[in-house]
């Protein structure tokens, strides 16, 4: 509760903040709920309503096959943020802990993870992502596990740089005297430490996971047609960008807002974690 | 020696700890002689001082002692029994009998943990209490040193740096050892800060019959809260014995010195300023044979060729040319041809 | 534009600082007064919260960014009234009218300029001159403040000596611009005891050498004695007693510094120590009337009813006292 109260407090007076989690949250909120406020089914087709633009039946207009773009957009926004969120979180705690235990270990362990994180790290996530789609094969879970599997070195080494710093404090020590095992040191002395970075981290991870996703369903790696995303319309509107350019256009101005947001929602964080802003 | 019922809290004999220089390319490997040979006992209820400047060592022998560092060779010995360097059940139970205190209040509590959970976490791990005693022996060690028992729920920054020494005192005391390690207690606090912690320690050294291992810098604190004193000089120990001997009549030049320099306030001692020269020198190339000749006003030509020996002296020792061993070989007459 | 003789090098007068807040000001230093003859040293001394490091800073104007706070009161120094003076003037008066010694030397000195580099740009913004005259200036500081063979240190880079050298170029640098005035804020304190009193000495042999006044800012009351002509202690923000080195530790007559003295373990003789209770209050908790009254064995209710001004006791005009009922 008092996490929370702190949260708020520190929200209050930034506005910027203040629009980033209701932008959020708001985004959240409508995908969660799009089974119930889509206005129509997100694969329904209404031949007779092909490519129509916006107006009062279909908000947002319609694609090729009379679908529903507001809908489609709901329904996509789903996907993008589990995708987001999933390979974000996964990367999280595969990265996290392997960084905690590098740092803490140090010595052999520790040159070895430092050494494979930088041969990581030298190639770009997008690349990286897409040369496991390629091996794996499209599909949610595939997407999740691969957009993930790029961000474990970035988690690591975060992880791994505070894991340092942290083994270093006495309070270690301490509980080393009382006879405290590693794994205990590392869960519950490292970890609370560290995972308040990652938090931060993470949040801005999810937008550049929600990008990932977005471009590799925009090169037609990401989830197989028809299951909407975001992406994966941005794809399929290109070609009709001239006659019909709100089938790229709202779909792009959906992720521009959840990118946007999660990285004001991120910058916040990063400030709250950080102690020395919190007292005066 | 005459024969003793009980052995000491702790026995330290020919303690060696040396760290090696990372990088060093191709020559010989060069090492820093942290501890180079340091022997000692603490009797139960007994506080000793140990003290020397940084880079003395103090911290290394410390460490060693709690089982936070190996010991290159030597032994040391709680209560008779000899501290194994393994991570064994039994490595870890005896280690147990040692605590600390440590020396930065802000470093030594983990920001994320309430006070309560920090002092309960010895005895967690010790296990064999339930819940409700866990909470009860928080209660009682709070109340121990001094602080409300709702700062159990508290956080490490709610409190000022003072009270925090208080809370790791708490923790060291968790447990019941019998000897506990302070290294630099006080030094992060301030002067009226400090004496509450002095005392602090003291009454419960008196009331539990503790051992406490003092490390300092300060040979202020040293005089007043300590019976006995080692001075350390770049890894080893050049003058032992009881406080008052020790510091109303220091045999070795580096404890003479070392008393003159503390300023007590007064300004009538303003003339004791720099009585002495240079640096303490680097441990990794320590000067040839006493170590500290190179600083000392009374230095004879044996200093620099020869390490002192071990002079016991009923109470104590030194090791000092000055005050060479009754059954040495070296005399005056013939010393430095 | 040297004082007339009658007048002190620094007088500070009614001197207040208060940091500047979206929650309002919060007041540190209140009231602060004492003046600095010249060829004397005045230490200030005062645990941490007291607000002595901000004094000196405050008199060198060098509170950054100086928007976040607000200065009243008087800093004259050589009859030029600091507190108003324009800032370029005052790099002046930094420059050549007083100096400071800071307590890390490490994060003071340049860390990527020679040693050498560092006294001679000092001596050169001060003199003007060629590059050879500066180097043998810097040579023969070096040489005053105890560093052996000191040709071979001019090219010595700060993280190559060792704290105690460092502490020395920092004087050396300090007396490059040939002072009247030497702030030294805790210059010892990150130093080993032998070293401790090697720059405690040295501080002493090269004020009184060049004339200069010194205040030197220590919680250290060892080094205090053995350096200081006058104290002043610092509690919370406020002066409590102000008097001769001799006159304060023979007889204190604030509470405080009685119980500070009583609470300082001494090295010649061992001696009951007497803890004060509680801890410096924070500057936002600060309690009413007498900032001491709340940790004070003496105290009574007026103590916290207004704040005591601080004036002269019975039979003694040379010295200050911030307390309603001072000690006999």
């Amino acid at each position: 509760m008092t996490a929370l109260r702190t949260a708020i407090a520190m929200v209050a007076p930034n506005r910027a903040a203040g629009w980033g989690f209701l932008a959020l949250a708001a985004i959240c909120l409508l995908a969660l709920a799009a089974p119930l406020v889509a206005p129509y089914a997100p694969a329904e087709q209404d031949l007779m309503a092909r490519l129509e633009p916006p107006s009062a039946q279909h908000w947002l207009g319609t694609d090729n096959f009379g679908r529903d773009i507001l809908s489609r957009i709901l329904w996509g926004a789903r996907i993008s943020l589990l995708v987001g969120l999933g390979a974000t979180l996964v990367g999280m705690v595969i990265g996290g802990a392997l960084g905690i235990w590098a740092g803490f270990k140090g010595g052999i362990v520790d040159l070895l993870a430092a050494r494979v994180i930088d041969v990581l790290l030298s190639f770009p996530s997008l690349i990286l992502c897409l040369l496991i789609v390629s091996l794996v094969g499209p599909g949610v879970v595939e997407l999740i596990a691969a957009i993930a599997v790029s961000l474990v070195p970035k988690f690591a080494r975060v992880a791994r740089s505070s894991a340092i710093a942290i083994s270093h404090r006495e309070f270690v020590d301490a509980c080393r005297t009382v006879g405290g095992s590693d794994l205990r040191i590392m869960l519950r002395h490292i970890t609370p430490n560290v995972v308040g970075e990652l938090a931060v981290m993470a949040s801005l991870w999810t937008a550049n996971a929600v990008l990932i996703e977005a471009s590799l369903s925009f090169l037609g790696l990401g989830v197989r047609p028809p299951t909407p995303t975001l992406g994966g319309m941005m794809l399929e509107g290109l070609n009709l960008l001239h006659d019909a350019p709100w089938l790229t256009l709202f779909p792009g101005l959906v992720i521009l807002a959840m990118v946007l947001a999660l990285n004001l929602v991120g910058d916040t964080l990063r400030d709250a974690v950080d102690p020395r802003l919190r007292e005066v | 020696m005459k024969a003793r019922l009980v052995p000491p809290i702790l026995e330290v004999r020919d303690l060696r700890k040396f760290f090696p220089v990372p990088g060093g390319g191709f020559g010989p490997r060069q090492a820093v002689r942290a501890i180079d040979g340091v022997s000692f006992t603490v009797e139960r209820g007994q506080s000793y001082g140990l003290v020397g400047e940084s880079g003395c060592g103090k911290s290394t022998v410390a460490r060693c002692i709690v089982g936070l560092l190996t010991p290159d060779s030597g032994r040391i010995t709680v209560e008779g029994e000899a501290l194994t360097t393994g991570r064994s059940a039994r490595g870890r139970r005896l280690h147990r009998s040692v605590q600390m205190v440590f020396q930065d209040p802000f470093s030594s509590l983990n920001p994320r943990l309430a006070i309560g959970t920090t002092l309960a976490e010895p005895l967690a791990i010790a296990g064999g209490l339930s819940r409700a005693q866990i909470r009860a022996r928080v209660a009682e060690l709070l109340r121990e040193v001094g602080l409300p028992e709702n700062a159990a729920a508290k956080f490490p920054h709610e409190f000022s740096g003072g009270q925090r020494q208080r809370i790791s005192i708490a923790r060291a005391l968790a447990l019941r050892p019998p000897l506990i390690v302070a290294d630099e207690p006080v030094s992060a606090l301030d002067v009226s800060v400090q004496a509450q912690i002095l005392l602090l320690l003291d009454g419960l050294r008196i009331e539990h019959d503790l051992g406490l291992l003092f490390i300092s810098h300060d040979l202020a604190v040293v005089r007043n809260f300590c019976q006995r004193v080692a001075v350390m000089y770049l890894g080893r120990i050049v003058e032992e014995g009881p406080v008052e001997r020790v510091f109303a009549d220091p045999k070795h030049p580096y404890t003479l010195a070392l008393r003159d320099s503390s300023l007590p306030p007064d300004p009538a001692a303003r003339d004791r300023l720099a009585r002495i020269e240079g640096e303490m020198p680097s441990a990794i190339d320590p000067p040839k044979g006493c170590h500290f000749h190179p600083r000392c006003p009374r230095r004879m030509p044996i200093c620099s060729v020869e390490a002192p020996a071990w002079t016991p002296f009923a109470d104590g020792g030194v090791a000092c040319h000055l005050h060479p061993p009754p059954d040495a070989t070296v005399t005056p007459a013939n010393r430095g041809t | 534009m040297a004082a007339p003789a009658d007048q002190p090098l620094l007088r500070v007068e009614g001197l207040g600082v208060a940091v500047r807040r979206r929650a309002g000001a919060l007041p540190i230093l209140d009231d602060v007064s004492f003046d600095l003859a010249a060829d004397e040293t005045l230490a200030i001394v005062g645990e941490s919260g007291s607000g002595k490091s901000m004094l000196a800073l405050a008199i060198t104007r060098l509170l950054m960014p100086p928007e976040n706070y607000a200065v009243s009161g008087r800093v004259e120094f050589q009859g030029t009234d600091l507190v108003a003076l324009p800032a370029a003037a005052m790099r002046e008066v930094r420059g050549r009218g007083m100096a400071v010694v800071f307590q890390e030397a490490l994060n003071a000195l340049n860390p990527v300029l020679t040693v050498g580099r560092q006294i001679e740009e000092t001596v050169r913004r001060r003199d003007g001159g060629d590059a050879a005259t500066a180097r043998r200036e810097a040579i023969r500081l070096l040489d005053e403040v105890g560093i052996p063979s000191p040709e071979r240190r001019l090219g010595d880079y700060p993280h190559q000596l060792s704290g105690g050298m460092r502490q020395r170029v920092m004087i050396a640098i300090a007396l490059a611009c040939r002072p009247a005035l030497v702030i030294a804020d805790e210059p010892t304190t990150s130093l080993d005891v032998t070293i401790q009193s090697q720059v405690l000495a040295l501080l002493r042999d090269v004020r009184r050498q060049n004339g200069m006044s010194m205040i030197f800012i220590s919680h250290n009351l060892g080094a205090v004695a053995a350096i200081a002509d006058r104290v002043a202690v610092l509690y919370a923000g406020h002066v409590m007693e102000l008097a001769t080195v001799d006159e304060l530790f023979a007889a204190p007559r604030h509470p405080y510094t009685a119980a500070l003295l009583a609470a300082t373990p001494r090295v010649d003789r061992p001696e009951k120590l007497a803890a004060i209770g509680g801890a410096v209050p924070r500057f936002d908790e600060l309690p009413p009337g007498c900032r001491f009254a709340p940790r004070c064995p003496r105290a009574m209710p007026a103590c916290s009813a207004a704040v005591p001004t601080i004036r002269a006791p019975d039979g003694e005009p040379g010295r200050r006292v911030r307390c309603i009922a001072p000690l006999p």
